[in-house]
């Protein structure tokens, strides 16, 4: 692990100690976050893995019932009938925040029938197929809004995770190197002095002797 | 007969007669005059000058040998869609898919089937029958549904045009400019649409729907037989009881269907239309009583105040194909070129169902429920 480029004084050791305790800290707190995020991304995970089964099970279905109901009409007259709909749907989008992560809440609201086309001609199974499909608008959105927070959340997660690892494997154990460096060196030095200090002692002692 | 730019009436061998306005009054006067149905044998022969469709009927009986039978139709639904279409090179319609892949392709293919059996169809009806013009003219109705929906939302484009009735789309266009040019049959629908309060899509087909089926009781009271009159009002009955059933799935009111139900057929407008307000199961019961109750409404179910409307459409074809199938067994007249030029668009649809099918990857017993019953399916009767 590479040590700071830092002088070693006591000065900088209680810099270091400071930003080493901050950094500790911060991990923990950072650590905790990535929990928790974590348990969040799971339970939308697992919700947008039900929602989209279920989506796609009704999808499917409807498809299947409107192949056949369009299958009873010329291309024409199908994209006749649904030319012009009236039905409105309004998508608002706001935001909502899981665990300090912004994720987007859509608000849909719809006015108007779905059905815009006469009764009479077409099939009667198309009112089935359009009805699942109107049904199935609102739940659309709502796996979008799943699946864009799952997306969001992930990001979230794989940027904590990223600081976690930089504060766990970087930081920290170099900070840490670097305080063990100026202690030692300080240490050194205080020996040193020490050393120093007790030699001119014993010169001292010993030039007054010999005087 | 050839088609017109703008309709001009048809062409009678005993001179041109005009067209009084079509409407429910001239159709219940035209049902005065006219023997009513009695039972599917009585009526089948009651077409003036039958001999002058000879040529016609000849022309169509060499071309029945290359209609869909059902050992073919079991074999089609059982195979995929490369095995489905190598089958059809044996019958008429594989020149028209051949190199299908997708179901643009389908289309394509079975739009230019129906051209040309349009175009044989406008070659051998006689002059003065209105046969044509009885099978043709929903395409004109189509037409009219598309140019009537851009104009109120004010686009001006090709749109979803077809070029398979008796009236050339650009020139109903530059007609509906000014109704007056209009062929008279038009002007009712488009006059009422312009008028009414709130035009939107759904009443745009409202209004036109209903108008094309009282036209084609109009037009088959003018052909004089009582096989067309019968299959128009059939025709006009079965609409209107999907309209009201689904009307009464869909939350409608009375007052959309008295608007929306065509006028002449067996069941009177105002006592069908009262009947929305009432549950489901009373409207059932109600409409048991009628002719149609064997072959198609009491295969009919309720389930959460919702009428179960899954197998309607293909009951009531069949019951219209049952009735069609008659006129096999009438030598000369209108009736076998109804029949034949029916059981063709038949095979179209039974086609492109079974075709789309294979498309998009529904089994084959699936697709057989959602098959038609054929103009020549003798063991399905």
């Amino acid at each position: 692990m590479s040590r700071l480029a830092v002088n070693p004084n006591r000065m900088e050791l209680l810099k270091l100690k400071r930003r080493a305790a901050v950094a500790v800290r911060g991990h923990k707190l950072l650590k905790d976050k990535m929990d928790e995020l974590l348990k969040q991304f799971l339970g939308l995970v697992r919700e947008n893995r039900e929602l989209r089964a279920e989506i796609e099970a009704e999808l499917a279905e409807a498809y299947g019932i409107f192949a056949m109901a369009r299958s009873e009409m010329t291309a024409q007259e199908v994209e006749e009938a649904l030319e012009y709909p009236v039905a409105k749907l309004r998508l608002t989008a706001e935001r909502r925040s899981i665990t300090g992560v912004k994720v987007p809440a859509f608000r849909l609201t719809a006015e108007g029938d779905f059905d815009s086309y006469g009764l009479g001609l077409t099939p009667a199974s198309f009112d089935d197929a359009m009805r699942r499909f109107n049904r199935l608008v609102p739940r659309l959105v709502q796996l979008a809004e799943v699946e864009t927070a799952v997306m969001v959340m992930a990001m979230e997660i794989e940027k904590t995770r990223r600081r976690v690892n930089a504060l766990e494997y970087v930081l920290i154990p170099s900070l840490q190197e670097t305080i063990s460096y100026i202690t030692m060196k300080l240490d050194e030095l205080e020996r040193f002095y020490r050393t120093q200090l007790m030699k001119i002692k014993s010169m001292q002692e010993a030039s007054s002797g010999a005087l | 007969m050839s088609r017109s730019a703008i309709y001009e009436g048809p062409k009678s061998g005993h001179g041109s007669r005009g067209r009084a306005p079509a409407g429910p009054g001239r159709a219940y006067g035209l049902l005065a005059r006219y023997r009513r149905y009695r039972g599917p044998l009585e009526n089948l022969k009651v077409t003036r000058e039958p001999a002058k469709y000879g040529y016609a009927v000849g022309r169509i009986k060499v071309r029945e040998m290359g209609l869909l039978n059902s050992q073919r139709l079991g074999r089609l639904i059982e195979a995929d869609f490369d095995e489905a279409l190598h089958i059809l090179e044996e019958a008429d319609y594989g020149d028209y898919l051949k190199g299908s892949r997708v179901a643009s392709d389908v289309d394509a293919g079975l739009m230019r089937f129906l051209q040309d059996l349009y175009e044989l169809l406008r070659e051998i009806t006689p002059a003065g029958s209105h046969i044509a013009e009885f099978l043709l003219d929903r395409y004109d109705f189509h037409n009219l549904k598309v140019l009537l929906k851009q104009r109120c939302c004010g686009e001006q484009n090709e749109g979803p045009m077809l070029d398979l009735g008796t009236l050339d789309p650009e020139a109903l266009r530059v007609a509906l400019e000014n109704p007056a040019k209009l062929p008279q049959h038009l002007v009712g629908p488009v006059l009422e649409v312009l008028a009414l309060p709130e035009i939107t899509s759904q009443w745009v087909d409202t209004v036109v729907d209903r108008h094309f089926f009282e036209h084609r009781l109009v037009l088959a009271r003018e052909e004089h037989s009582g096989f067309m009159e019968e299959f128009a009002r059939t025709s006009l009955d079965l609409a209107n009881i999907k309209i009201l059933l689904r009307a009464k799935n869909l939350g409608k009111d009375a007052g959309f269907l008295e608007r929306a139900l065509a006028e002449g057929g067996r069941m009177g407008k105002v006592w069908m239309a009262a009947l929305v307000t009432q549950p489901a199961e009373e409207m059932l019961r109600a409409l048991g009583g009628s002719r149609y109750a064997a072959g198609l409404l009491q295969f009919l179910g309720v389930e959460d105040e919702q009428i179960r409307l899954t197998d309607y459409d293909k009951r009531a074809d069949d019951l219209m194909m049952a009735q069609l199938h008659q006129a096999r067994r009438i030598a000369v007249g209108v009736e076998p070129i109804l029949g034949y030029i029916r059981g063709r668009e038949n095979d179209v649809a039974v086609l492109r169902i079974i075709l789309m099918g294979k498309l998009h990857n529904l089994s084959p017993e699936a697709i057989e429920r959602h098959v038609r019953r054929l103009y020549v399916d003798k063991e399905r009767l």
